[in-house]
């Protein structure tokens, strides 16, 4: 058989197809089409496996490739470092020479800071103030929060009448019935008078240039230190990725505690 | 010769350049799905950022079914898009390229309600959420042209 022949599948044309009836020129024919299509399949066949294959490859890299970023970048985000030692303004639940100090900048419409309220509170109560000194720093994230600001200026405000925890605790305990408020006043005002302050002293206050200045301070604070999300938590002046629970938080202050002894 | 071998794809699908846009635009879907569901499993403890509302909207009560995130099952849309359409444009299997139409038609109803959520409920816009919300619309729409498409005309 020769080589033209055998790529044929076995067929054998005849020599010359002039002798060759009608019927059988057309079965000489269809057996040709016939042999051509199996040969493009059996080539197609191979492509079509080759590029499933490259589809399956780059679907599975583009998502390695997105969780080994998304891994990456949650180990890198704690791009602050270290922030400014207390001062004389800030508020601070312990003592200013407490052994550990833990400053949380906060945001009080923050879904986030709302969630960490009770951790904190908690942790407050477990430490005693002359171990442990908390203290609380304004970052109002008045880009995506309306009421940020307002609401910082309210427990700036309570604050000048030595209610600044009080306001602190119920701002965040009642988030969600002034969070989406068009103007949340009246309902700070209520808080005021719900904590024992002068009411008219504390609206009046609110609105003056030493609450806002100090709600600025705050946040000009925080963005010198780099942070970029509330809460963002500081140890002794070093940043620390949020805790996942109570438990991870707790470890971070007893180790600072032993640090310190 | 055997021209009627080489194209694979019949007279009544769309031309493929056409399939692969669409198939592009699913793929970028998918990856920003992907990235959401990562972030979702994966990312920090959320907390609210100076830049965008994503924490709101991810964190929020309507952003997983169960335990299941919505942008798991983005990118598994996406990817089915993706999949059927690439079956289409290879193997000429028009039904496949109906199923993912039909698909963007399912996720173009749930991405309403989820802008509608966004806007109306949460009240914060993540700016992942909206390039899903602009992939599957831009789907939705290529869809309907495919479809119709395929009625008549053809540049094969």
């Amino acid at each position: 058989m020769t080589e033209e022949q055998s790529s044929m599948g076995g067929y054998t044309p005849p020599h010359n197809t002039s002798e060759l009836s009608k019927k059988e020129k057309r079965e000489f024919r269809r057996q040709e089409r016939k042999d051509e299509q199996r040969r493009a399949q059996k080539k197609g066949g191979y492509k079509r496996m080759f590029m499933w294959a490259g589809v399956a490859a780059v679907i599975v890299l583009v998502v390695y490739g997105i969780v080994i970023g998304v891994m990456k970048n949650g180990s890198n985000s704690a791009t602050p470092s270290s922030v400014d030692a207390v001062s004389q303004t800030d508020w601070v639940k312990g003592e200013r020479t407490a052994r550990v100090t833990i400053i949380e900048y906060a945001d009080f419409q923050c879904p986030a800071c709302k969630a960490y309220y009770p951790v904190v509170k908690s942790l407050s109560k477990e430490f005693s103030g002359s171990d442990v000194a908390f203290v609380l720093r304004h970052f109002p994230l008045r880009s995506i929060h309306a009421n940020a600001e307002s609401s910082s200026r309210a427990a700036e405000a309570a604050g000048l009448q030595g209610k600044f925890w009080g306001m602190h605790d119920l701002l965040f305990e009642r988030q969600g019935d002034w969070e989406k408020l068009r103007d949340p006043k009246d309902t700070f005002k209520a808080y005021a008078q719900e904590i024992g302050i002068d009411v008219a002293r504390f609206e009046s206050d609110m609105d003056s240039d030493a609450v806002k200045d100090a709600v600025n301070a705050g946040f000009a604070s925080g963005i010198s230190a780099g942070v970029n999300s509330t809460p963002s938590f500081f140890i002794n002046g070093n940043y620390i990725s949020n805790p996942a629970n109570i438990d991870e938080f707790r470890t971070h202050i007893t180790n600072a505690l032993n640090a310190s002894s | 010769m055997n021209s009627e071998h080489t194209s694979p794809m019949p007279l009544t699908l769309p031309p493929r350049w056409l399939l692969i846009l669409f198939m592009s635009v699913a793929f970028i879907g998918f990856i920003d799905a992907v990235y959401l569901t990562a972030v979702h499993f994966l990312g920090q403890t959320p907390g609210c950022s100076l830049l965008e509302g994503c924490e709101e909207v991810t964190t929020s009560a309507y952003a997983t079914v169960g335990f299941i995130p919505i942008s798991l099952f983005g990118a598994a849309y996406y990817l089915l898009v993706f999949l059927f359409t690439l079956l289409a444009a290879d193997g000429g299997k028009r039904g496949a390229l109906v199923a993912a139409v039909m698909l963007t038609w399912v996720a173009f109803a749930v991405t309403l309600v989820l802008i509608f959520l966004q806007l109306f409920v949460i009240k914060a816009l993540c700016l992942y959420c909206l390039i899903s919300a602009l992939t599957s619309t831009i789907l939705f729409v290529m869809g309907i042209f495919l479809l119709h498409y395929k009625k008549g005309q053809s540049v094969l």
